[in-house]
């Protein structure tokens, strides 16, 4: 197997503590940098990396950080999103409770490539222990001259700000973010403006995911020709896949970019527990399409292989499902999230995800009626793409594909006025 | 500026123009709810969609700034079934009791309802319903017809500044209000009702007492300060049902305060004065126009010779009442012997409910009066009147009793007292010895002047009173009466006209 980016040191003994992080390779990345390499070269070398981010969307990192108008008169900001909010998503808190350092590493090379004064960290409020961990290491790296003033004595400062959330999905997006930690509710922002110009506090903002963040030291180390020498030609490096639902060994996997599907599933994690047969992949994380069998047959983990609708990267969290489920019960289970996410300021998200709740359940507990399976789909029609922020589509999407694609079960369900499983 | 063109029209707008507003400025409509052009831009509602050449998603209108070339479709199927969804989406939970909700016929879902809603519901599940949670102050709330569109948040805390009221909860359970156990206390919840697209937010003071299609708005000036804030004084029949702001961006964009709102309950328990009166012994009785007015010359003629009569002048009066008071007192009432009284009033308690408009001027006309030339000379009054130099004062306007008289003018010392007002108070009852009716404001047309400088023409919005005259009809009548000729409107009015300027 490759070489590990991300999970380097997860195996050894107290690896989140600022010693073995030290021990084993740990800020030296920042002191090779750090008031030495012009921060307008390491912007560079983060895109010739080609890293996307690792939060669902994919976004080049390095472009992202070059949007950031450097000549701006106000603040900028990084917020590092460690909000993990989509169901079936477990990674970013394995960086952080293992290694906590090579995200806030990762977050002081960023800033000082964009160059950030102050940086947040977002984190779900549901993460106490991790919170915790992470105001650790955040109290050791200052201790240690890695944060605060004049780090390293390099002339370079970075406040660091770790700011837990209240238990909201929909604060994940990156403006709901925002306005979380300025105090606000947690509903998103009406875009343009995007972040990059005015974010937090109104001044230009980064925002990027856990695992993104994580792998800034190792570009920076190995330089970018080492990070691209793994993955593929649009997806470089390695990512984290969460494996979870029925598989013999369901946890969180390092691998290259591009790495087949279906050797995911039955060797990596074992194939489907007890033997049984495969039902369905919900490929990244709650948001994106489920697919069938078949549809993942020659499929490859990678960014260039999403199709809107189709296969989606998304979040990396692969969600097995075998014969034995119901997906009416499964799609009620998934609506049901997300109409009690919807942040609730815009209509088509804040109705139509009920509504779907409410027809979805009634299916599932019998109660059916002729025509419901259209109706569902021109609810989602009628969501999808019209909504403020894309907690909408999260939304839709799912409900569409398993309709479509588990038609028959809707109709048994209907018909027979009962689950049939 | 920008040429684009929106449904086959070419247009030119501004630049920085959002499409909504390029398209209504040439007369498009593009349904809109969330929007409201003095509230900031949250583009919530969605029922703005329009679709753009080029764009994968369709756009808000109300958000999306135009640009060079832009091609914007409001009308394609793809726009009409977005509207069409959102209004779905935004009846399944609304009782639609239109009949019964004082909403309709100002109510926007209504009518967009009615060209984009279907016939029949496709919701077949259970409706929500909020429990009832009364939040004070002079509004109603009903969440059950609430579509979250915010515009009232938006006014409380972007406009007024004021934290008390905001959202609670989340997605489907939104609701929008105040903490458990508090009472709203702002200044300006009338215009909280007025923003609010539906009947989720009405006036206690308004609600159910008239269809809004039955009132003719009138438009007017609020005479409560010297703001001057814009106004409608909605009637029917000569009965005023409320008061709503009129834009106007040099004065009260388009809001106005609680206190303006409700001025019109000023005569709700006051007896209204309609005919001369005198008073003889303790009681007032009714005597002709002719012979009030003759009184009171021979009293002006008698004592102001002697330079020993005064004339005050209230809040109420417009440039032209003043200005024929002071041709009527020309040659008989003295310079020093005329004086302007203003009201000037704490306002901090005002202020920190979020009145924004309110001036601690009181009256509305101040700066007419100092455009007549007319100052305050209270001082030099109450030095004559205790010397007993001054004998008799016209007083014109009730305001003046009724904010309690300027302490230093102490009635009693004076022999003869006439007051001309629209209402009969304690105080006047008291102290007057003839009383002249006076038009209600609401009744009267003229001029005011405001604290920003900017002169502000009235007309009446209620047809005055039987018996009930023009203030520059009385003066020039009793010019007359003082000179002992006959009236000569005609030179009056000009004299008037030429004064006001
Ligand atoms: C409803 C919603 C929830 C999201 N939740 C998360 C999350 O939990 N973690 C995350 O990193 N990104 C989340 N995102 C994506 C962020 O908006 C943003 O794109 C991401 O943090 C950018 O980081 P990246 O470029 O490094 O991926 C969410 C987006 C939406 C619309
Ligand atoms: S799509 Fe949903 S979560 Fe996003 S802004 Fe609209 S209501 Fe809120
Ligand atoms: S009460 Fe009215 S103004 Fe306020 S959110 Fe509801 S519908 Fe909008
Ligand atoms: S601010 Fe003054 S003028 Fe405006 S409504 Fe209030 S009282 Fe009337
Ligand atoms: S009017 Fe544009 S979204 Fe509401």
């Amino acid at each position: 197997m490759t070489e590990s980016v991300l999970l380097s040191r997860v195996e050894l003994e107290d690896s989140h503590t600022l010693t073995v992080y030290e021990k084993n390779g740990g800020y030296e990345a920042l002191k090779k940098v750090l008031g030495k390499v012009d921060p307008e070269e390491l912007v560079e070398e983060v895109k010739s990396s080609r890293l996307r981010g690792r939060g669902g969307a994919g976004f080049p990192a390095g472009v992202k950080w070059g949007f950031v108008d450097k000549n701006s008169p106000k603040p900028k900001y990084l917020a590092c999103n460690a909000d993990e909010g989509e169901p079936g998503t477990f990674k970013d808190r394995l960086l952080i409770i293992k290694d906590p350092h090579q995200l806030i590493e990762g977050i002081i090379i960023s800033s000082y490539a964009i160059g950030v004064a102050t940086a947040f960290i977002y984190i779900r409020g549901e993460y106490h222990n991790e919170a915790d961990i992470l105001e650790g290491a955040i109290d050791e790296a200052y201790k240690a001259g890695y944060l605060g003033k004049n780090i390293l004595g390099r002339g370079f400062s970075l406040e660091l700000i770790l700011h837990r959330g209240a238990g909201s999905y929909v604060c994940g997006d990156e403006t709901a973010l925002m306005e979380s930690i300025e105090g606000h509710r947690g509903n998103p922002r009406l875009k343009p403006p995007f972040p990059a110009a005015v974010g937090l506090y109104e001044g230009p903002t980064v925002i990027n995911n856990v695992e993104t963040l994580s792998a800034v030291p190792y570009i920076v180390n190995k330089g970018a020709d080492a990070y691209t020498a793994v993955g593929t030609k649009e997806s470089a490096g390695t990512k984290l896949f969460c494996v979870s639902g029925n598989v013999n060994k369901p946890g969180v996997y390092e691998l290259p970019l591009g790495f087949p599907m279906k050797k995911l599933i039955y060797e990596v994690c074992g194939g489907i527990s007890g033997g049984r047969k495969l039902k369905g992949v919900i490929p990244g994380g709650s948001s994106t399409p489920i697919l069938l069998p078949e549809e993942i047959e020659d499929l490859e983990l990678a960014y260039e292989s999403s199709k809107p609708g189709g296969f989606m990267l998304g979040s990396g969290a692969v969600i097995v499902i075998d014969e034995r489920w119901c997906m009416v019960k499964i799609a009620a289970r998934l609506a049901k999230f997300y109409a009690h996410e919807s942040c609730g300021q815009c209509t088509p998200c804040r109705e139509g995800t009920t509504w779907t709740y409410k027809i979805l359940k009634r299916i599932e507990e019998g109660n059916g009626r002729k025509g419901d399976p259209e109706l569902l789909l021109d609810i989602q029609d009628n969501i999808l793409g019209k909504t403020l922020c894309p907690l909408g589509d999260a939304a839709a999407m799912p409900i569409i594909a398993i309709v479509e694609k588990f038609r028959e079960e809707f109709d048994r369900h209907i018909e027979e006025a009962r689950c049939p499983f | 500026m920008v040429n684009l063109t929106i449904d086959d029209k070419k247009l030119t707008v501004e630049e920085g123009t959002t499409i909504l507003n390029a398209a209504l400025q040439n007369g498009i409509d593009i349904p809109h709810l969330c929007y409201h052009p003095n509230l900031k831009i949250r583009g919530t509602c969605r029922i703005c969609l329009v679709e753009i050449e080029g764009m994968r998603k369709l756009e808000t209108a109300c958000s999306t700034i135009v640009k060079d070339g832009m091609e914007v479709h409001t009308r394609s199927e793809r726009v009409e079934k977005a509207r069409r969804g959102v209004i779905e989406f935004l009846l399944i939970n609304h009782p639609l009791n239109c009949p019964v909700c004082d909403q309709a016929g100002d109510c926007d879902l209504q009518r967009y309802s009615r060209r984009y809603g279907r016939e029949h519901s496709r919701y077949g599940e259970d409706k929500r319903d909020f429990p009832k949670h009364d939040i004070g102050g002079g509004l109603i709330r009903n969440m059950n017809l609430c579509i979250a569109c915010t515009r009232c948040v938006r006014f409380a805390r972007d406009i007024l500044g004021i934290e008390e009221y905001g959202i609670f909860f989340r997605g489907n359970d939104q609701q929008v209000g105040i903490y458990q156990g508090g009472e709203l206390k702002n200044a300006m919840q009338g215009c909280m009702v007025d923003v609010c697209p539906v009947g989720a937010l009405t006036s206690k003071d308004f609600r159910f007492k008239k269809r809004v299609w039955f009132l003719d708005p009138k438009p007017s000036v609020c005479q409560r300060c010297a703001t001057g804030c814009n106004t409608f004084i909605e009637v029917e029949d000569n009965v005023i049902y409320r008061i709503s702001p009129r834009e106007n961006q040099d004065v009260n964009d388009i809001w106005m305060c609680d206190i303006g709102r409700m001025t019109y309950h000023d005569m709700d328990d006051v007896e209204p004065v309609t005919f001369p009166m005198m008073k003889s012994g303790d009681q007032f009785f009714e005597l002709s126009w002719e012979r009030a007015l003759e009184e009171l010359a021979s009293e002006i003629r008698e004592r102001g010779e002697k330079g020993g009569f005064a004339l005050v002048i209230g809040t109420g009066a417009s440039v032209e009442d003043m200005a024929s008071a002071l041709l009527a007192a020309d040659g008989n009432i003295g310079e020093e012997r005329i004086t302007f009284v203003t009201r000037v009033e704490d306002i901090t308690k005002e202020k920190a409910a979020g009145n924004f408009l309110i001036s601690e001027d009181f009256s509305p006309n101040t700066a007419g009066a100092k455009k007549l030339g007319i100052s305050d000379k209270v001082k030099k009054i109450e030095d004559g009147i205790n010397s007993k130099d001054i004998t008799g004062i016209l007083f014109l306007g009730c305001e003046i009793f009724e904010a309690g008289l300027p302490d230093a003018l102490d009635l009693k010392k004076v022999k003869f007292t006439a007051v001309i007002t629209d209402r009969l108070t304690t105080e006047i009852k008291k102290s007057a010895e003839i009383v002249i009716p006076a038009p209600h404001w609401s009744r009267k047309s003229g001029t005011f002047i405001n604290s920003k400088g900017i002169l502000q023409r009235i007309e009446a919005a209620v047809k005055p009173q039987m018996g009930v005259i023009p203030l520059t009809k009385v003066f020039a009548d009793l010019a007359a009466a003082i000179d002992k000729t006959s009236a000569d409107y005609d030179s009056f009015y000009k004299e008037v006209e030429k004064r006001v300027g």
